[in-house]
């Protein structure tokens, strides 16, 4: 439990980024505490999904006003804020800066570790690329023919009433012949396939 | 009263049915101090948490309130007047 106590905790904070910094630097404290007073004292996550549900709508809430604030008002006065519109933006944007730049340096900091982390990534990223593009192409992708979904496939089906038994027989170049010449009134075109090597001759068959 | 007796009392006055979230109430916080809606006080007694703000309303929130009051009042007038409120019949 107190795992799971240190984990919201620590979410919370971090969503807390969201915020501009002179909010941040103001409220944020206060807001932390005000959570985790709700969160134990167990009145804000005392409904239906319990206390789970209760911070991750915290913390999205504060992502939410955080980039409100960001994004519609600007910076506070006294904090940044200017009437001038270019220079607000600048503030603005480069307040977003500050907050993104420190988990960079600590990137470059040691290089060896992020290296690590990109190759892993890319690894990860990669295969399951690779993955998803084989099962597009396999599975999920039409085929490539027109009126791919009216596509059949026949099969030659003995079957024998007296013992209820049907039987799948193979096909032969001989047997498809016979089917393309019985079945030549058929509207659509038949084609055949055959994994083995064989020799066609331009004389009738027979 | 600061930030976090104010969540405890919305809820209270709504009986549960709605909560007001750390991230909403912090930054609406902020822009009434900023538009002069709320101002800082002191805290109210000696064995009060000095590390939380705690606020008032000024004189303008107060005109502010009432008007704003009066606004919606007036809107949920024509609702009931229109019907949108079940159980009463429309004029």
């Amino acid at each position: 439990m107190n795992v799971l106590r240190l984990l919201a905790e620590q979410l919370f904070r971090a969503s807390l980024l969201g915020f501009p910094r002179p909010l941040r630097r103001a409220f944020g404290d206060e807001a932390r505490e005000a959570f985790m007073a709700d969160l134990l004292g167990g009145q804000g996550a005392q409904g239906r999904h319990g206390p789970v549900w209760f911070t991750v709508r915290a913390t999205a809430n504060v992502v939410r006003e955080g980039l409100r604030e960001r994004i519609r008002h600007g910076p506070l006065p006294g904090h940044g804020a200017t009437t001038d519109k270019t220079t607000r933006r600048k503030t603005m944007w480069g307040g977003l800066a500050l907050d993104v730049r420190p988990p960079f340096r600590s990137l470059f900091r040691s290089p060896g570790l992020s290296l690590a982390a990109v190759v892993v990534l890319a690894l990860g990223l990669g295969a399951n690329a690779t993955v998803s593009s084989a099962l597009k192409s396999t599975v999920l992708a039409p085929l490539p023919y027109p009126d791919a979904e009216a596509l059949v496939m026949a099969d030659i089906v003995a079957f024998r009433a007296s013992r209820e038994e049907r039987r799948v027989m193979p096909w032969s170049y001989a047997k498809f012949r016979t089917f393309v010449e019985v079945e030549a009134r058929l509207p659509d075109p038949v084609a055949g396939y055959g994994g083995r090597t064989g020799t066609l001759s331009s004389r009738p068959w027979g | 009263m600061h930030g976090y007796a104010l969540m405890q009392s919305f809820r209270e006055m709504t009986e549960g049915s709605d909560v007001l979230l750390p991230g909403a109430l912090y930054a609406t916080l902020a822009r009434m101090v900023e538009t002069g809606l709320l101002e800082e006080a002191p805290p109210p007694g000696t064995g009060e948490d000095r590390r939380r703000r705690y606020y008032r309303v000024t004189p303008r929130g107060k005109r502010v309130g009432a008007l704003e009051s009066a606004r919606l009042g007036r809107l949920l007038d024509l609702a009931h007047r229109r019907g949108f409120v079940p159980g009463e019949a429309g004029s």
